[in-house]
């Protein structure tokens, strides 16, 4: 609801903060009682100019009317359930005696979809076409998962470069998609083949280009006689794939507790074919993913035999490709849910 | 961290130019996040002398200056330091130069002009250490004290002739060797093929052991370490007569390219140990440590013990901590004076008074300090060294190169025993290699000879037991090598990813299974979007206002205990609620008629699986909404069907099976899964449907649709046309329908008839259609059944009746239907609904 007036929208406004703090019988004083805002406001009528009195006065009442419901409200919140109006027929299409222009349409210009998931629906049919299975990632996890299984023992300083959140019970929103790695490693038959999507969460401030939710596809690769020659063919080959062009590649030494070896995989601008531009600052090379060999301790704890098989694994995030691939400055575009910004796609 | 190439140098040479360099490091060590090249930065900057110094004749506070800069002709400056005397030599900025001190980073910086000082032209700056970027000395105008001759570059003078580069800590998480310039040092000569030879000194702390034989008791110390395993090893020297000073030029140059602040030579000396082994060092006041100490007679006295909670310390940033048992404490025999491996305490801490210092080299064990200095939010370059473990072997010789060079530099002279406290020293180990199963790990094909040297080169000496076998020995300082894929890792790093010959697995055909989840999304989205609905993220992370805002039971709901905000501090327990922030967000932009969805995964604390996690409510959130423009004089009947029209639409399009919906207030709410009682106290329950569906006999849940409730709209600022659903994908699936639909189309034209029935208001129009349909099955019917209108007039209202009207249309498969045929269906489905409703045909 939207006042005409500045006075009213201003006690709205308020109204609006108190609703979530004060209990009911605070706004019933502070708006209702004698002295209270409301009769404040109401005596402010004076001021207002001959012909908007009329409007100030709906409007006030407009406003009355919604503190009392909020009072109202608020007395019977703890009985949840509210019911309005006579039962509907829930088996109907429409409501009885509406008129057959006026029942209810779907829009009739298409919605968009959100770029991140159209993304994740090419990065997954790109896997996919090269045989990788899918398997989900969890949203809230356990210690074991997100840490132990992968080789990061309680106390490892390593822990605490994921910047992971901890509920009350030391569960935990998982900080990267490898908190699924020991579940898939088990689950499925070697060859194993397989991307796991996923919301992550990292607990770091929230500006232009810092989430605290992120996106990121992680993929686990396990068989005989896997090499790293393998590993980097198969991100390469996907890469190309994806941006569906020849990339030059490089890759860096990193460091992951879950990994042996562990590297950082970089590639050939795609935007600018690697003569420097704004997207890869200007150096023509893009990180794109961190990745390596799995570590045995992590195949052993899966129960797969470490001296038999051998594997990579490798996780990336969406958020920013996403944000390259659009030109997307800012990053909290992507969970603002206005329709200013999903419109564009 | 920041390393000094000049430094390297002097323990290996760099062969190839600094790109290339650089490149190297990049791709063998890790990131290299800047170059900073300090010849640039002061070679502009010159070495002057003082000349003739003479008064301002129109300012008291300013002199001015004749300065010898190296060229014939002298130069005058003005400067705010009057306490300059001829034959002093100071760095001399020339107009143009670009002053190094440059905190903001301006582009250019801040450059130097011929300016005019009341009257007096001063043709340039002489510099403070400030405005040199070496300290935060602004007080004075720098002397320096040099040989070298007035013209000289500051750049050559200071020993800023170098480079540094600042490789990013993160790649270098478990190479604690790598944060001292040896270990870098052995990388650079490993990764330019070239053999490294650690300085001797270190290998054999012997070679540098001080002989305290004639001192000992001189000023004793005695040392208790009771942390056992959280101190693994503690050593100390009492150093006597020591003379305060400034360091000299290259000691003071080395700490600032390697970013830190020169202090006092004794602080200069530990720090610059540190740098250079990783080993840190701290160094204590003698007397004020035995002079503060309540119990203390002839002898100073430490303790290395846990702290007593309560127990407060001050340490030399100032800031006062308290101290609880998890904390490691050097304490004399009653307080603490430093938080162990952390940070010094402020009250023995060096000053230009300082005579007497007991230098630590001691060990602490890493994860004790990550949690202690998480504690305190301190982050000492110490802190960066010990949590990622350093090697207690190096205690010694550390300690014993810090002896010399305070000996050096500070006049200073041992006065007690080396104290040296441990249970314990890790001894070198080895580790089994089969060349054959490296080769095949890193995709590769050395032979033994370019392993062992590759190896060798980083000082990892090796022998081959037979043909495949190789043994490799380990040093101590080398924690990060435990397995033989570490050493695989070494030789893949030393030779360079890069020069991995790329290949793919040799696989078997097998196709990726489909997963239905994705799928079932995949379609929702495609259903969903082409109904003119948008796609929508919203955060998992609510706050307790927004349960409230929608009436949610908040106890319910995970809690994050490090949460950013009080607005993320709880785990969502529906996704609808998100979805309808955002409605309100768009309706106040003006959106007028528009549908929002998300899909994504909800938790509750009242639904646990077996092994103690939430079960994951993976949904689909809807909400539509109209604003009172675009439903503005729209007699559309409760919000429900809007919602309804987008659910029915989903349902259609993902081809599910059977579904019924029932009316949410006829429902034993405690009987629901527990995340759709979450979401009952949204709705208007009056206009909400339960979605189910039967399958093997039992009810499964889908989930509800329905008009939202009033409260909740005026709490959330909803427009009054506003409804939703949120319904379960897990059940979705289920229901999705796994064969075709297909039925061969009639050749046979389909005849249309209308039937209207006065039926009790009660009786639903589904229940109607339900009828009519059961009415028309046969094998030799195609029909469809629609509901064409349902109205009540206002005397039907008062009798409690309504007349629902339905379309049918019906096609025979194999012949073309007759009136007569037409009649007698019509007259099968009214008879059939009359007989079932007690209503009547109009």
């Amino acid at each position: 609801m939207k006042y005409s007036s500045e006075e009213i929208q201003k006690v709205h406004k308020q109204l609006e903060a108190d609703g979530s703090k004060l209990p009911a019988n605070e706004i019933k004083k502070k708006y209702l009682s004698k002295g209270g805002i409301l009769n404040q406001l109401l005596r402010g009528i004076k001021e207002v100019a001959q012909d908007q009195r009329s409007q100030f006065g709906k409007e006030a009442n407009e406003l009355k009317r919604q503190i009392e419901m909020i009072v109202d409200a608020a007395d019977s919140r703890n009985r949840a359930v509210i019911s309005e109006g006579e039962k509907i027929d829930v088996t109907a299409p429409f409501d009885v005696n509406t008129p057959a222009d006026k029942r209810p349409e779907l829009l009739s210009t298409s919605g968009s979809q959100h770029p991140l998931t159209k993304e994740l629906e090419n990065v997954l049919g790109v896997f996919e076409s090269m045989g990788f299975n899918i398997e989900e990632c969890r949203q809230i996890d356990n210690d074991y998962n997100m840490f132990e299984a992968l080789n990061f023992p309680i106390g490892h300083p390593a822990r605490d470069l994921w910047d992971t959140f901890w509920t009350d019970e030391n569960l935990i929103p998982p900080a990267h998609t490898s908190t699924m790695q020991n579940r898939v490693l088990k689950k499925y038959d070697i060859p194993i083949r397989v991307v796991v999507p996923g919301r992550c969460f990292r607990n770091e401030a929230t500006d232009a280009s810092h989430e605290h939710t992120l996106h990121q596809i992680e993929g686990v690769y396990v068989d005989e006689n896997i090499s790293v020659g393998d590993l980097i063919g198969t991100i390469k080959t996907y890469l190309e794939a994806f941006f569906e062009k020849e990339l030059k590649i490089k890759l860096q030494p990193a460091y992951f507790p879950f990994t042996e070896p562990d590297m950082e995989f970089l590639i050939s601008c795609p935007f600018c074919n690697g003569t420097g531009c704004s997207i890869c600052g200007s150096t023509g090379w893009i990180e794109a993913m961190g990745c390596g060999m799995i570590h045995p301790n992590v195949l052993e704890e899966a129960g797969i035999d470490s001296k038999k098989y051998t594997g990579f694994a490798w996780g990336f995030g969406l958020d920013r490709l996403v944000m390259i691939k659009h030109g997307i400055e800012d990053i909290r575009w992507l969970h603002s849910g206005d329709l200013d910004f999903i419109k564009k796609f | 961290m920041k390393i000094s190439l000049n430094w390297i140098r002097e323990l290996t040479p760099i062969d190839v130019e600094l790109d290339e360099f650089v490149a190297l490091v990049r791709s063998k060590v890790g990131e290299v996040e800047e170059v900073i090249d300090y010849d640039q930065k002061y070679r502009p900057t010159i070495l002057a002398q003082i000349k003739e110094k003479k008064e301002h004749p129109e300012a008291d506070k300013l002199a001015v200056y004749m300065l010898d800069i190296g060229t014939p002709e002298q130069v005058q400056v003005v400067a705010g330091d009057k306490t300059l005397e001829v034959g002093d030599k100071v760095a001399y900025f020339p107009p143009g130069t670009a002053i190094p001190y440059n905190p903001k980073h301006e582009p250019g910086g801040n450059v130097v002009t011929k300016v005019k000082l009341r009257g007096i032209e001063s043709n340039g700056m002489i510099a403070s250490e400030r405005e040199l970027d070496l300290s935060n000395n602004h007080e004075q105008v720098m002397r320096i004290a040099t040989d070298m001759e007035p013209g000289a570059s500051i750049a050559d003078v200071l020993e800023m002739n170098d480079v540094a580069i600042d490789i990013e800590n993160k790649a270098l998480a478990n190479r604690a060797d790598c944060f001292g310039i040896i270990g870098i040092a052995r990388e650079a000569a490993g990764i330019q093929g070239n053999r490294f030879a650690t300085p001797e000194w270190y290998l054999d702390p012997s070679l540098e052991r001080p002989d305290t034989r004639a001192v000992i008791g001189k000023l004793p110390l005695t040392i208790d370490n009771l942390a056992d395993n959280l101190c693994p090893r503690y050593m100390a020297a009492v150093m006597e007569n020591i003379a305060i000073k400034e360091s000299p030029i290259w000691l003071q140059s080395k700490l600032v390219k390697s970013g830190l602040r020169p202090v006092n030579n004794v602080v200069d000396i530990t720090n610059y140990i540190m740098l250079l082994t990783g080993q840190p060092l701290h160094a204590f006041d003698y007397d004020k440590l035995k002079s503060k100490d309540p119990n203390a007679k002839d002898a100073a006295h430490i303790t290395v013990r846990r702290a007593e909670a309560g127990e407060k310390i001050t340490t030399l940033d100032g800031k006062t901590h308290e101290l609880n048992e998890n904390n490691v404490v050097i304490c004399d025999s009653a307080h603490p004076v430093a938080i162990g491996g952390i940070m010094g305490g402020l009250d023995t801490e060096i000053d230009e008074n300082t005579k007497n210092i007991i230098i630590e080299s001691a060990n602490f064990e890493k994860s004790n300090i990550r949690k202690s200095s998480m504690q305190f939010g301190l982050f000492s370059d110490a802190v960066t060294r010990f949590t990622k473990g350093q090697d207690p072997k190096a205690c010694e010789s550390a300690l014993y190169h810090c002896i010399r060079l305070i000996t050096e530099l500070a006049d200073g002279a041992v006065a007690d025993q080396v104290h040296d406290i441990y249970e314990q020293l890790e001894e070198p180990r080895q580790i089994s290699l089969s060349l054959a199963r490296a080769n095949a790990h890193l995709g590769t094909t050395f032979s033994a000879d370019e392993i062992s040297q590759m190896l060798a080169n980083v000082e990892l000496h090796n022998k081959m037991v037979d043909e495949d076998q190789m043994v490799v020995d380990i040093p101590t300082y080398r924690k990060d090598l435990q397995i033989r894929e570490d050493i695989h890792e070494e030789i893949g790093r030393l030779y360079g990813y890069n020069n991995i010959k790329v290949t793919l697995p040799a696989r078997t055909l097998l196709p990726a299974k489909r997963n239905p989840s994705i799928e079932a999304q995949k379609s929702i989205r495609k259903a969903l979007t082409a109904a003119g609905a948008d796609e929508i993220l919203t955060y998992n992370f609510r706050g307790a206002d927004d349960f409230k805002r929608y009436n949610q039971e908040l106890n319910c709901a995970f809690h994050i205990k490090n949460a950013l905000s009080p607005e993320l501090e709880y785990m969502r327990t529906s996704i609808l609620p998100s979805v309808l922030d955002k409605v309100a967000l768009n309706n106040s932009h003006g959106r007028g008629h528009f549908a929002l969805f998300e899909i994504n995964k909800s938790h509750t604390k009242l639904d646990i699986d077996q092994d103690g996690l939430p079960v994951e409510q993976h949904t689909v959130a809807l909400a539509v909404s109209m604003d009172d423009k675009s439903s503005a004089n729209k007699n559309g009947g409760s919000p429900f069907y809007q919602a309804k029209k987008y659910l029915d639409n989903m349902l259609q399009q993902l081809h599910t099976s059977e579904h019924t919906y029932s009316h949410l207030a006829d429902t034993q709410f405690d009987k629901l899964p527990i995340w759709i009682q979450n979401l009952v106290p949204l709705y208007n329950i009056n206009a909400t449907a339960l979605l189910t569906s039967e399958r093997e006999g039992e009810t499964f849940y889908l989930g509800i649709v329905g008009d939202l409730n009033p409260v909740i709209k005026m709490q959330a600022s909803l427009p009054a046309v506003s409804s939703g659903f949120e319904i379960n994908l897990h059940e979705l699936i289920f229901m999705k329908s796994s064969g075709s639909n297909y039925s061969e189309p009639s050749r046979y034209p389909a005849i249309s008839e209308d039937l209207c029935f006065v039926v009790d208001i009660d009786v639903p129009a589904g229940h109607i259609v339900g009828l009519a349909e059961t009415a028309l099955e046969s094998k030799e019917l195609i029909s469809n059944v629609e509901v064409l209108d349902i109205y009540q007039s206002e005397v039907q209202q008062k009798d409690g009746v309504k007349q629902v009207t339905i379309t049918v249309s019906i096609q025979h498969r194999s012949k073309t239907l007759s009136g007569k045929d037409v009649a007698a269906l019509t007259g099968k489905i009214a008879d059939k609904v009359i007989k079932d409703t007690g209503g009547s045909l109009k």
